[in-house]
């Protein structure tokens, strides 16, 4: 599991933190959505439990319940595969064993759709196609955890649907957790089990929603637009990142002692 | 490979040798004009090489040039390298070696090799420190700006998934430079060649730069000429053979 304490991250300015006061914790085969609008940190925060970002104070701890050390999948905002590799050795980077590695990258890029391409170099494929390729480098080291920045934005809906499902059917393989960051509340009802949404300057945890929808789920869903418009209608500034701090959210210390907890 | 791309080929290929056959019948047209003691035909020249060729001379000569050429060719590009990926990476370094690089860059060749000889005596040491001193300050401006545009969102990708460092090294850090390092090895090649031949000429008793001192002073046009056309063939040859197809190799993504 994901447990995460964040006292305060900041960058240039220590009175301005990014991040303050976020705790959560996201159990193993969770797949969990973080939801913020735009510049709320949610990047910043996925960088501190990759281990990206080692300055802040507060404590991140990844485990695996038999205590052996834990595997991480990353999947950024942009594809970000290397240039000069094929589509099979950008994959194939990230493994740690050689020849192993080799026949798992080719069985991922199959999975993804991509047999046809492995030997095509980034510049050679679409941006769907480049993102499917990242799809499956995330999922190449056998993940306990999967870290996702937003990694189907500024592609045609289409493509992203197909994105969220080959997520879905590489998913229910491995089941590794997923933190899913976002700013789309309809994707995030489409992929996650759990939502968190963060407010602004400083991010911090401001509600917590459970979806109980049957998945695979799709945008055009019914029940998936329902949920997002009784969402909203519940909490109209949900998404702008103005909602004031729940006093029921775990850790809000300070909301909890003034109501004489 | 389809039809056009080995058409486009061959066509680049054609080009290429029209160039050289141009350059040497416009050197023949020159021939005409001037006095043939002043300026020798090709004609001549190729006699001249081939009776060098003969003695066993060029050949030696040559190969005490190259063998300059390519010590302190790669030791400039050893230290260029590193002190210029350093001053990249780190202001400090950067800020601390700055003013230094741009002295360096300005001092004339022949104050270095000069004040080498001087130091040092004329040996093979001096030799080879005035060519890498004048060639390292280049090599140095070159690979600063290459470590100043590696994208680190890319090495962040090997962090996140903890590649080992010797992989990140070899596969996301150093292909990113190697625009940079082929810029400094060809600009690095045509200058280092030059400078030894003026080291050779001011404080050598062997190598191509000391033969065409011989020849300078016996006014002996046709074997200069010789000597340059020997020296040309070779680079063209490293440039062909090595460096062009090192460069496809590492460059095959860029279609």
């Amino acid at each position: 599991m994901i447990s995460v304490s964040i006292r305060e991250k900041h960058f240039t300015d220590p009175d301005k933190p990014v991040l303050k006061d976020l705790d959560f914790s996201v159990g193993s085969g969770e797949i969990v959505a973080i939801i913020g609008p735009s510049g709320a940190g949610k990047s910043t925060l996925l960088n501190l439990i990759c281990g990206l970002d080692k300055k802040f104070s507060g404590d991140i701890s990844l485990n695996r319940a038999d205590g052996q050390p834990v595997r991480c999948g990353f999947m950024f905002q942009e594809p970000r595969l290397l240039p000069w590799l094929t589509a099979l050795d950008n994959v194939c980077l990230v493994s740690e064993d050689k020849t192993a590695g080799r026949q798992r990258a080719q069985e991922l890029l199959t999975a993804v759709g991509l047999a046809d391409a492995v030997d095509l170099y980034p510049n050679q494929l679409s941006g769907g196609m480049q993102r499917r390729v990242a799809l499956a480098r995330a999922f190449l080291p056998e993940p306990d955890f999967l870290l996702m920045d937003e990694p189907f934005v500024s592609i045609d809906h289409p493509s992203a649907a197909k994105l969220r499902q080959l997520l879905h059917e590489l998913w229910k393989n491995t089941r590794p957790t997923i933190l899913y960051v976002t700013h789309s509340l309809s994707e995030a009802i489409v992929v996650a089990d759990r939502l968190l949404f963060l407010s602004k300057d400083p991010a911090r945890l401001v509600l917590e929603e459970t979806i109980k929808l049957p998945k695979p789920r799709q945008l055009e869903d019914n029940n998936v637009k329902q949920l997002k418009r009784d969402l909203l209608h519940q909490h109209p500034d949900l998404l702008t990142g103005n909602l004031a701090v729940s006093p029921t959210i775990r850790g809000d210390v300070v909301a909890l002692l003034k109501r004489g907890v | 490979m389809n039809n056009k791309a080995r058409n486009n080929k061959a066509g680049y290929f054609g080009l290429r040798a029209l160039s050289l056959a141009g350059t040497v019948v416009l050197w023949q047209a020159a021939v005409l004009l001037f006095q043939p003691d002043l300026l020798p035909g090709p004609l001549m020249v190729l006699q001249s090489l081939w009776t060098h060729y003969q003695t066993g001379e060029l050949l030696y000569h040559l190969g005490v040039t190259l063998g300059r050429v390519a010590i302190s060719f790669v030791l400039a590009m050893l230290f260029g390298t590193c002190i210029g990926l350093l001053m990249g990476h780190y202001p400090k370094v950067d800020a601390l070696l700055d003013s230094l690089v741009t002295i360096a860059l300005n001092i004339p060749a022949l104050v270095v090799i000069i004040l080498c000889f001087i130091w040092f005596g004329l040996n093979e040491f001096a030799a080879i420190t005035a060519v890498v001193l004048n060639k390292t300050p280049t090599i140095i401006v070159t690979l600063r700006e290459g470590a100043k545009a590696v994208d680190y969102s890319l090495l962040d990708v090997a962090r996140a998934f903890r590649v080992p460092r010797w992989r990140t090294f070899i596969k996301v850090y150093l292909p990113q430079l190697y625009p940079y390092l082929f810029a400094a090895t060809r600009a690095g090649l045509a200058l280092v060649w030059k400078i030894v031949l003026v080291v050779e000429l001011l404080g050598c008793s062997d190598g191509v730069g000391f033969q065409l001192g011989i020849f300078f002073q016996y006014f002996q046009i046709t074997n200069v000429l010789a000597y340059t056309l020997a020296f040309v063939v070779v680079i063209l040859l490293i440039e062909a053979v090595l460096i062009r197809p090192w460069e496809k190799a590492v460059m095959r993504w860029r279609v």
